[in-house]
């Protein structure tokens, strides 16, 4: 039931002006999804350093974290398919999830909470996005805001 | 898919959940039943919203079911994580509508059945992309 995804629509102002008119100046204003995807795409990169981080720092956490790192990996493997490099880089807007301290602390209670925390920003990053890109992108930034709702909801079951 | 038969998807998926609560709190512990009844009171809204929103459109919205199946040898809480994971489900097609608060709407109540499901099962979530198919994934151009 979900739109089928395309890595065109990123770029849709700039195939439609070389279609109409090889002349004329292309448009290259980057479609809204791209400074979207590069937002998402960032937020998982933190979370994920977030967490290898964190594994280095406490070797006793719950298996929660293994797992979670294992869905932010596919979900950087799966916005990067997503991307075509040279569409936009400069236009990518921080996520309050990006912002977020990228350095876990030592005690392992305040890790757990900054990566509840953390998981927390990029679901409701991901809620504004949805607003902002093409209907399949909505659609797979929407199931993976849901996953890390999921995830920040297993970090606090202890 | 259009918005009318996205709203009509997860209206459907909201009429089984507030069907289903019921069930799910008759087999729970009175312990649990305030809970229970929480979520219970929580879907019967998403479903008043759906309603709203279609009528608006003026659609009919689908009507609930006079009852719904009840999966055998399941606990309360294995019935309720998978009706939290089938209404996320239900959901994905409204977060592609072209209504921007539809979308908004559809992905705040995927986020709030992960994060039941999640509280339900006591487990992490069982997939990166919950509601999604592997082919859903790949982009087609």
């Amino acid at each position: 039931m979900a739109v089928p995804l395309s890595r065109r629509s990123v770029l849709a102002g700039l195939t439609t002006a070389g279609l109409v008119s090889a002349c004329a100046a292309p448009d290259l204003t980057p479609e809204p999804d791209v400074a979207v995807l590069l937002g998402a795409i960032s937020d998982e990169e933190n979370l994920i350093s977030l967490y290898e981080k964190t594994a280095s720092l406490h070797a006793d956490l719950p298996e929660s974290c293994a797992l979670a790192l294992k869905d932010h990996r596919a979900h950087l493997e799966t916005l990067r398919k997503h991307y075509l490099p040279g569409t936009g880089g400069v236009t990518a807007t921080p996520s309050v999830a990006s912002a977020s301290p990228a350095e876990p602390p030592a005690e392992r209670s305040a890790a757990l909470a900054l990566l509840r925390r953390t998981e927390r920003a990029a679901a409701a990053s991901r809620l504004k996005d949805v607003t902002a890109v093409a209907p399949g992108m909505s659609q797979l930034l929407a199931s993976i805001g849901a996953c890390e709702s999921g995830h920040a909801t297993a970090l606090s079951l202890g | 898919m259009s918005a009318v038969t996205a709203l009509q998807t997860a209206l459907a998926a909201e009429h089984r959940a507030v069907y289903l609560y019921g069930v799910i709190g008759a087999r729970s512990a009175i312990s649990a039943r305030p809970r229970v009844t929480r979520l219970w009171e929580r879907h019967k809204l998403r479903r008043d919203d759906l309603i709203a929103y279609l009528q608006a459109r003026k659609a009919e919205p689908v009507a609930s079911a006079a009852a719904y199946p009840v999966a055998d040898g399941k606990t309360p809480a294995e019935l309720a994580a998978q009706v939290e994971a089938d209404v996320l489900t239900a959901y994905v097609p409204l977060a592609g509508a072209p209504s921007k608060a539809l979308r908004t709407y559809a992905a705040t109540a995927m986020q709030d059945a992960a994060a039941l499901q999640t509280r339900w099962s006591r487990t992490a979530p069982t997939t990166p992309f919950p509601g999604l198919t592997p082919s859903d994934l790949t982009p087609d151009a």
